[in-house]
């Protein structure tokens, strides 16, 4: 671990100086931002021929995802769930495990080597796609001129491009009046490399953040109360699927705020004082914890780009203005990912950076807004794609309702991991399948079935009628479709 | 009479060329039929029927060219076909132009009327050339063959059909659900594929496409779900508010400024201001004042990141000299490059020989920390540190300037307070306060 760990952080700052010497800097492409959005646009547009430089200020890629958001989370979350299991969960199993315990600076290593791994991974991707990586931040001279400041302190230099593509990403948002100092009080960046594992956990936030990192701690031994100022969890969920998250995540232990509103968060010595207020009676009362995390949500980063001296315009939550094909004022420069419109995640950002690079190649790209799956990866996971019956309703639209809970399927039965089902939501009419929820056991990998489906614009009947393996979970998801339009054959 | 794989443009073909003939014994004009919604013209690859020839339903007449594919088009009804008037090969032709003559199985050729379509003929949509046909009874079929035409309105009007509908791709594989619904109603799979209009993605047809064609649901179910989906399928760029133009102020990391209700006023100690109050040799001029605090300003936040990474003082390669501890530190530690704190542009305010004035503080700040206040109930104490040194009656220049926190960074404050203890050193004053 030692090794591998030196070698990694050792190696990136010896061959940059070598490139940074070397750049002359005029490329076809350039990239602003090495995230999930900026490498895969880069890589794309050096595999469709252009001279394509990657420009990234922290010093690894893979953005904010792989360093402090998808790919860590997922790392503790995994880990914890396997502890979990281990000391809760094994005994009736008929495995009996003797003083297992948590070894806290080991569990982060361990993510951070997942971390460094992956991060190390996409420069291999870079040099085999022959992509300049450059490590500095970047700011606009002019439309085609960018300033790079080398992380390494070395002097300022200018490359230009033909075409511009910025994808600088998103940060956490700040809480009104609560002070981050990335210790007590925290974002999801802080809450990833806390030194010890808090006694008390507060998060104000139910959305997928803040009901994961809850799920963390709490499988850890925190005692972990979520704050939420709307009256349901997990933003933008299906309804009924929230509500049946909730309800499944207050039985493993964390306590629900709902309706409430935080006053203020102030950190007193070691301790964080949280003053919460009833939404609807106006009560106040005291938290104390011993960690508050700010997880309400993200918003665009542009810090130091200087897009406005190029006549770029960001709308009032700072998202850069762009059309249906990315382009800004200036059409060769174009905007992708967390920083422009559309959901904040990593896989719409990938699906835009090679549109992107496609639109520049081509003049045509593709990406489908309506499916775009999203994840939480609690346990049982909460998955969904394509609309909810909140949407539908408000459209007008008539649909049709068909489940099947996961206590009916053979293989969660097997593994006593029966908790959730499997929702699908199709038009009354036509019965093509318009949206799939899913909460249970590794809902986030079935949900690809879910994207698939609606890709062909299938019906249910197409799902019931295609063959799943018996024994699996996947059976579950053609049992839902099944009974959409028809009966449920195990249930 | 004809037919051709788009069903929209088999309506329109159908419809015209019954009423015309039924009504007047004239021929009928066969046009570069539309054989997706976005074909503008095309180009004939051969008749496969000779003119005077006659022809039944079913029959291939002809293989046209679009930009996409060679498309067979065949007959919807018997006829005869009379004259060709684009022949093999002729290529560009705008859909709606008039390429063939039809007349009904028994006319007598030489007693027809020649429809007169030159005015109609460079006209690009078969929507808009209507004009051909009978002129004597045109007026009495006149709703009828206008009725196509206003019925493509009405559904562009409702959700636009045309771009929910286009021709089956003819190469799918079609769905489970398809298979067993044609075969349950006797419809073999070519025939599906070229009657069956889709409103699937790339000209899948899909279950209700089916159900449509059977009469077993409506149309507009399917226009309707199509629509929603559609839309569903692009960002929403309307209706964006622009944010308004920038205003920089001091000290402001150069974001753009944002009025959204859910945003903040700025954080209560992420400014740390400083207020110095420097006596001035009389052989110092102003500018050369100025220039020297700046100077002094960029050098201890230089030391500051310096002193906090060694390891960047001199050059970019030393990190080689890293121990592994100081490894895992910087691992753990937020990246070099991100910025801990920003310093704004000093204000500076000579005094001849009087009385420093206490204040000298930027107005915009006290608003901004009363506002505030207000929103949290939060009073901000001034840092330990701040102390008041008696003020002078020497020349002298009050300083003031802001420093502010990035407080996404962990360290952020610790690199705050060396700066500010590096900076004091480093400057004479005389008074100093440092106020969050």
């Amino acid at each position: 671990m030692l090794r591998n760990t030196l070698k990694s952080v050792r190696k990136p700052f010896t061959t940059q100086s070598v490139r940074f010497n070397s750049t002359t800097g005029k490329y076809d492409i350039v990239v602003i931002g090495g995230g999930p959005g900026g490498y895969v646009a880069a890589i794309k547009a050096a595999q469709l021929g252009y001279d394509t430089a990657c420009i990234e200020k922290r010093g690894k890629l893979g953005g904010t995802c792989l360093n402090v958001g998808c790919i860590p989370s997922k790392a503790l979350l995994n880990n914890s769930h396997l502890y979990h299991q281990i000391t809760h969960d094994s005994k009736h199993r008929g495995i009996e495990v003797e003083g297992a315990s948590i070894n806290f600076p080991q569990l982060m290593l361990s993510k951070d080597k997942a971390v460094n791994g992956l991060t190390s991974g996409i420069e291999m991707l870079f040099k085999k796609n022959k992509v300049t990586y450059i490590k500095g931040s970047g700011s606009f001279v002019d439309d085609h001129k960018v300033n790079v400041k080398p992380i390494d302190g070395a002097e300022d230099y200018e490359i230009s491009a033909d075409n511009i593509i910025v994808a600088t990403g998103s940060e956490p948002t700040p809480f009104p009046g609560i002070e981050i100092d990335e210790e007590r009080i925290v974002t999801s960046t802080g809450i990833l490399s806390l030194k010890e594992i808090p006694k008390r956990l507060s998060i104000i936030g139910g959305g997928i953040i803040g009901l994961e990192m809850a799920s963390v701690y709490s499988r850890l031994g925190s005692e972990v109360t979520i704050i939420e100022f709307k009256d349901a969890i997990g933003a933008g969920m299906d309804g009924e699927v929230a509500k049946n998250a909730q309800k499944i995540l207050a039985k493993q232990g964390l306590k629900f705020l709902l309706g409430t509103k935080v006053n203020s968060g102030v950190r007193d010595g070691e301790v964080v004082k949280i003053e919460v207020e009833d939404a609807k009676s106006g009560e106040k009362k005291e938290l104390e914890s011993d960690v508050l995390l700010v997880a309400i949500g993200r918003r665009p980063y542009t810090e130091g780009l200087n897009f406005e001296a190029i006549g770029l315009e960001s709308d009032k939550a700072g998202r850069l203005v762009i059309d249906s094909e990315f382009r800004t004022k200036h059409p060769h420069i174009r905007v992708i990912g967390d920083v422009t419109f559309g959901p904040m995640l990593a896989h719409k950002a990938e699906e835009e950076g090679i549109a992107a690079a496609e639109y520049i190649k081509h003049g045509h790209g593709h990406v489908n807004y309506g499916n775009i799956p999203s994840v939480m990866y609690t346990h049982p996971e909460v998955a969904w794609v394509g609309a909810n019956e909140e949407e539908l309703k408000a459209q007008g639209i008539k649909y049709k309702v068909g489940k099947f809970p996961f206590i009916a399927n053979s293989r969660a039965k097997t593994n006593f991991d029966t908790d959730g089902f499997v929702k699908f939501i199709a038009d009354a009419e036509t019965q093509r399948v318009l949206g799939v929820h899913i909460i249970g056991p590794n809902a986030g990998e079935m949900i690809a079935e879910g994207g698939l489906a609606l890709e062909y614009g299938a019906s249910t009947e197409d799902i019931a009628r295609t063959c799943h393996a018996h024994p699996t979970l996947a059976e579950a998801f053609k049992e839902a479709a099944l009974s959409t339009f028809d009966k449920p054959i195990n249930f | 009479m004809l037919r051709t794989v788009t069903r929209p443009s088999l309506a329109l073909f159908k419809r015209r060329f019954f009423h015309n003939s039924a009504v007047t014994a004239a021929a009928s004009v066969f046009k570069m039929p539309a054989m997706s919604p976005t074909m503008e013209e095309g180009g004939i690859v051969g008749w496969k029927v000779k003119a005077g020839q006659e022809f039944a339903a079913g029959d291939v007449i002809l293989e046209v060219e679009t930009d996409k594919a060679n498309i067979d088009v065949e007959a919807q009804d018997d006829g005869i076909l009379w004259e060709i008037i684009e022949q093999d090969g002729a290529h560009g032709i705008p859909v709606g132009k008039p390429i063939a003559l039809l007349a009904e199985p028994g006319d007598d050729l030489a007693s027809l009327e020649k429809p007169s379509f030159e005015d109609s003929a460079a006209k690009p949509t078969p929507a808009t050339s209507e004009a051909e046909a009978a002129p004597p009874a045109e007026s009495s079929s006149k709703s009828a063959t206008e009725s196509p035409k206003q019925e493509e309105t009405n559904t562009t009007k409702s959700k636009g059909s045309s771009e929910v509908f286009s021709s089956a791709n003819p190469n799918q594989k079609l769905l489970p659900s398809v298979e067993l619904l044609l075969h349950e109603n006797g419809i073999n799979a070519e025939d599906a594929l070229s009657k069956i209009p889709a409103s699937g993605p790339k000209g899948r047809i899909l279950k209700g496409d089916v159900l449509a064609y059977l009469g077993k649901i409506a149309n507009e179910s399917i226009e309707q779900v199509t629509a929603f989906i559609k839309e569903r399928e692009h960002l929403d760029l309307n209706n964006i508010v622009l944010a308004e133009p920038k205003k920089k102020t001091e000290g402001e990391p150069s974001k753009p400024k944002k009025a959204n209700k859910s945003e903040k006023p700025p954080a209560p100690k992420n400014i740390v201001k400083f207020e110095l109050t420097v006596a001035l040799d009389s052989e110092v001029s102003p500018n050369t004042f100025q220039h020297a605090f700046n100077r002094t300003l960029s050098a201890t936040v230089h030391d500051t990141y310096a002193a906090k990474f060694p390891q960047y003082q001199n050059s970019p390669s030393a990190v080689g000299t890293l121990t592994a501890n100081e490894i895992f530190d910087e691992l753990l530690a937020p990246s070099v490059s991100k910025s801990r704190f920003n310093v704004s542009v000093p204000k500076f305010t000579f005094h001849e020989s009087k009385t420093a004035p206490s204040s000298t503080s930027s107005p915009s700040r006290t608003r901004s920390d009363s506002l505030f206040d207000e929103l949290v109930g939060f009073t901000p104490s001034p840092s330990p540190l701040s102390q008041m040194v008696a003020t002078t009656v020497v020349p002298s220049v009050d300083v003031t300037f802001e420093l502010t926190l990035n407080l996404g960074v962990n360290d952020a404050r610790t690199f705050a307070s060396h700066f500010e203890l590096l900076l004091l050193n480093k400057v004479p004053a005389s008074r100093v306060k440092v106020s969050t």
